[in-house]
């Protein structure tokens, strides 16, 4: 069987060899000399020696392309007859949980250790391979190896340092395939952790190994591991209250210590635990044994015990803060023991700007933004002419639903509050052009019935937007968008309905129908709740307001190519490389503390906290490890009688490719053939005596 | 003659030196200064006597303190020196211009230096030394002359000569007896590929007007006995003629062939009344010389 047989076809560049040899024959080498007074002509002579150099030259020329065009065709052998040196070899996949509980005590240690016993019993024969595992990502460290070159796997094993991520035992194993590759030996799969429970998968079958792979547990947790960790922290009305959970079977004294950009504001010493011990249940006493899989969830929550602590915070200036919470002293798992939170200033303020304050647009545009929960606003209403141009400021977002009601003083205004980073969302209706659409082309009023015929489902306001097909648009305003506007909506004669422009640092969206009955019935469908949050969210930048996250967890940056920006790490190493050409709209964040984004003319911090699985040092228990270690299939099955499972059919993966080795032979060839052609044409020279 | 002179004289060395006049006194000095150390031979640049000054005499070797004296020209005349007129022919053919690609020079360029080496050797010796290029006939010619500077421009007319035509010793004999009007001491150098009679008829008349001809026959050492493995297309560089050659008509027939057309070619030289030496291209120039320093010994 082969790969590719087309190149085949090649076979007849054979003809080319063969042609040069015939013309060559038939042309002897041409030497000048001083004269011929002496010399007498013959006839062309072959030796039988001249005739065996010319045939074994065509015929390594001959072999040489052909192997070459064997090895493109790519020739598939069962593996059972590709002969391998070693037919006990083994890759041993050492996977290394370097997950936030692997830093307890001296876990990370007995775990180096047990690698390094891994890589100094691998035989001749033997492979080696080192895998990384935490977090959303498996990260194969060092590529299968000989075990004679296990020095590189030590190497490699140096490198990984702790992590604060979590380990999903299910991604772990669902990816397995992926990262092992096409291993040639037999894989034994040794996984070092602590084994958590909490690292178990929702679904158990998810943590089924790869067929015909062995897996070994390389336990270095201890069965009776205590910690205490805060689960969280929540301000509210000038105060931090932090729960804190411990398993210790010990009443423990520890202080609360509040860091406020970094000076300490607050200190409190409470008392937790301890935790009850957990009572073994035996069968036969009525109870029966609990289930090993709904174990794994349930005893997360049957463990440890819980206190509250309440600090005072001290007034701080309307700008956001770095709160950090610390537990003193820590204990052996220290990466939980601190929390982080940012705080900062009041909910977004939206200004709606009509004609009146009861008008129905402003009407439609409170309602919608005022329903949304996320992100949390509060609108304001004000009648154009009754705006105090001077609080602009602290508005998040404007939006006008009557710009003709504006006066040239308002609109210069509002043309600076965008120009300097503002937001807007402005409904146009049939008034004056003057103001802020001084340089819109803004036409004529269309009032002939139509639709939506395309809406660009790739801008944040529109991601989600469904139902806009059944928006009757009655009238609208004719407008011809600039080359650098971006239509967002446009309707069946093409016209746009929805426009976005950029204004120096910030943005405006455009509507070019009212909120009113009269224009269309926007208002009236679901889309408009959806498509006002959005534009909301959008606009006073809320997807990017996002001030917490978890390690290993997705985090919006907010960031865009357009505006380009940065990210800086708690220890202030920037996450974006310098030499990126792409802004990613959202990072995974590696360590706990406080994350700062930066975009043009802005920064905000974001908190990133442990996520609080991982405090949970619980075992996974001897039965659902058994039950793990039996999910094991193997790799072949074999063929039995008549009731017997059906023998599986090779699959390609059970075929080796021997391309390589044909190239090896086509090398060999080239050589042997360039020697032969060589010496060849030496003795077609003359040869002095 | 010293172990330090052969090595001075190899056409490998003097084919590296920079110009032909180099090449020239290097080679002379060199084989004079074996010749110095050896008893064999009392060659010598001291005084020997005075002669009345004629026209034509070389004005370097006026003895200014005896004309202060006596009011007299005299010319002083030196040890070895006759007074001989050296008349160069040099061949320059086609077939002078090949080298074997083992050879680390042409015919034509060991023949300049042979031709260099003699011109100054015979300028040395207050010798008119003259030049004629042949090929199918007279290229070109000097008249022997042993004016200030005429060995420097005999030496850049040997320097810029190149490989030419055909070869025809008839016609070009017969050219040469309307150069050389007084008796000479003519050299010729050349490959000789010509039927010997031709040879022998163009020297005879020479030597018959009291002419002493030397001839000097160049060859590479690979067309003396060319070695192929297999048969190969010949190509004669005068004519552009080819002919197929098998290797055992090399091995075995051509060998035999050239010695018997050296052979006759050394008794037509003789019969003719000339001097005749065989070299190849990677000797040394002192053989050359040696003989030619015999020759002009005994024609003394």
């Amino acid at each position: 069987m082969f790969a590719a047989p087309a190149f085949f076809a090649a076979l007849l560049a054979i003809a080319l060899p063969l042609w040069l040899h015939r013309v060559a024959q038939a042309n002897p080498a041409r030497h000048a000399f001083p004269s011929l007074m002496l010399m007498e002509a013959s006839e062309i002579q072959r030796t039988a020696r001249r005739t065996l150099r010319y045939w074994m030259l065509l015929a390594l020329r001959c072999l040489l392309l052909i192997a070459l065009i064997l090895a493109f065709a790519g020739p598939l052998l069962p593996r059972r007859a590709v002969p391998t040196v070693h037919p006990a070899g083994r890759l041993h996949a050492i996977v290394f949980d370097d997950s936030l509980s692997m830093t307890f005590g001296d876990r990370w240690q007995r775990a180096h250790a047990a690698a390094r016993s891994i890589i100094e019993s691998a035989r001749p024969g033997d492979e080696l391979m080192l895998v990384q595992a935490a977090g959303q990502k498996i990260q194969v460290v060092q590529d299968a190896v000989p075990a004679v070159r296990a020095g590189n796997v030590s190497a490699a094993l140096d490198t990984i340092v702790p992590g604060s991520q979590r380990l999903d035992f299910g991604l772990l194993m669902s990816t397995a395939k992926g990262w092992l590759g096409a291993a040639r030996l037999p894989v034994e799969f040794h996984l070092i952790s602590d084994l958590q429970q909490t690292a178990s998968p929702l679904r158990f079958a998810d943590l089924e190994p790869p067929p015909g792979t062995r897996l070994e547990f390389h336990d270095v947790g201890e069965s009776d591991a205590a910690n205490t960790y805060i689960r969280g922290a929540t301000v509210l009305n000038g105060k931090v209250s932090v729960a804190v959970r411990t398993t210790a079977h010990s009443n423990q004294t520890l202080q609360a210590v509040a860091v406020v950009d970094g000076a300490e504001v607050a200190r409190r010493s409470f008392q937790v635990g301890p935790a009850p011990a957990l009572t073994a249940a035996r069968e036969g006493e009525g109870n029966p044994l609990p289930d090993p899989l709904r174990s794994t969830l349930a005893s997360a929550n049957v463990e440890g015990v819980d206190t509250e602590v309440l600090l005072e915070l001290p007034e701080v200036s309307p700008t956001p803060h770095r709160l950090e919470v610390r537990l003193v002293p820590g204990d052996k798992l220290a990466g939980d023991d601190r929390y982080f939170v940012v705080l900062e200033p009041t909910d977004p303020r939206v200004l709606v700007l009509a004609r009146a304050n009861d008008s129905d647009e402003a009407l439609y545009a409170t309602s919608a933004v005022d329903a949304l929960s996320a992100p949390k606003l509060k609108s304001e209403v004000h009648a154009a002419q009754e705006l105090d141009l001077r609080t602009l400021h602290q508005f998040a977002t404007i939006i006008i639903t009557d710009p003709s009601a504006l006066s040239s003083e308002a609109a210069a205004r509002i043309r600076d509050f965008v120009h300097s980073g503002g937001s807007l969302l402005m409904t146009l209706g049939a008034g004056s052009t003057e103001g802020l659409l001084a340089d819109w082309r803004v036409r004529n009023v269309m009032s002939q019935p139509t639709q939506i015929a395309r809406v660009d489902t790739t801008h944040p306001v529109l991601r989600n937007a469904t139902g806009w097909s059944g928006v009757h648009m009655l009238r609208h305003v004719q407008v011809v968008p600039d080359s650098s506007d971006r239509v967002l909506i446009a309707l069946e004669d093409g016209a746009p309905l929805l426009i976005e422009r950029n204004l120096g640092a910030g943005h405006m969206l455009v509507l070019t129908s009212p909120l009113l009955r009269e224009w269309n019935d926007l208002a009236t469908h679901p889309v408009f709740v959806k498509f006002m949050a959005d534009t909301a969210s959008y606009l006073t930048d809320a997807e990017a307001s996002t001030n917490s996250a978890q390690v290993g967890g997705v985090l919006m940056t907010g960031l865009s190519a357009q505006q380009g920006g940065q990210i800086f790490d708690p220890k202030g190493r920037r996450v974006l490389a310098l030499g990126a050409t792409a802004v990613p709209d959202r990072i995974v964040p590696e360590h706990s503390g406080f994350y700062e984004i930066r975009s043009a003319g802005a920064s905000r911090w974001v908190a990133v906290n442990t996520d609080t699985r991982e405090s949970n040092l619980t075992r996974m228990s001897n039965v659902a490890l058994q039950r793990w270690q039996a999910l094991q299939k193997p790799a072949v099955r074999t063929l039995g009688g008549p009731t017997s499972v059906p023998v599986e059919q090779a699959s390609a993966d059970d075929r080796a490719s021997i391309g390589y080795a044909l190239l090896l032979a086509c090398l060999a060839l080239l050589v042997a053939e360039t020697i032969a052609a060589n010496h060849f044409l030496a003795v077609r020279r003359e040869v002095p005596r | 003659m010293s172990a330090s002179a052969p090595a001075l004289l190899t056409p490998t060395l003097l084919a590296s030196l920079s110009n032909l006049e180099l090449v020239a006194r290097t080679a002379v000095n060199g084989f004079l200064t074996g010749l110095h150390r050896s008893p064999q031979f009392g060659f010598s640049q001291e005084f020997r006597e005075y002669r009345p000054y004629v026209e034509g005499d070389d004005p370097r070797f006026v003895d200014w303190n005896v004309y202060a004296r006596t009011d007299r020209t005299y010319i002083r005349r030196f040890e070895g020196e006759t007074n001989t007129r050296l008349m160069l022919l040099l061949d320059a053919s086609a077939s002078m211009g090949y080298a074997s690609s083992s050879a680390p020079i042409t015919k034509l360029t060991y023949a300049k230096f042979l031709a260099a080496a003699l011109a100054y050797l015979g300028s040395r010796q207050h010798d008119p030394v003259g030049l004629i290029v042949f090929d199918e006939g007279v290229r070109s010619s000097r008249p022997p002359t042993s004016r200030t500077g005429s060995l420097q421009a005999l030496i850049h007319s040997i320097d810029a000569t190149t490989p030419g035509g055909g070869t025809s010793l008839e016609a070009s004999f017969a050219g040469f007896r309307q150069h050389l009007a007084r008796r000479s001491l003519i050299v010729l150098i050349s490959d000789l590929y010509c039927d010997p009679l031709v040879l022998q008829r163009g020297i005879q008349p020479l030597a018959s007007h009291g002419h002493d001809v030397v001839i000097f026959q160049i060859m590479d050492r690979h067309e003396m006995s060319p070695r192929f493995e297999e048969s190969v297309l010949l190509e004669d560089v005068e004519s552009n003629h080819t002919v197929n050659i098998a290797p055992e008509f090399l091995k075995e027939r051509y060998g035999p062939k050239l010695q018997v057309h050296l052979q006759s070619v050394r008794s037509a030289a003789a019969r003719a009344g000339a001097d005749y030496v065989l070299l190849t291209t990677d000797e040394p120039l002192n053989e050359a010389l040696r003989r030619y320093l015999l020759f002009r010994e005994r024609r003394n």
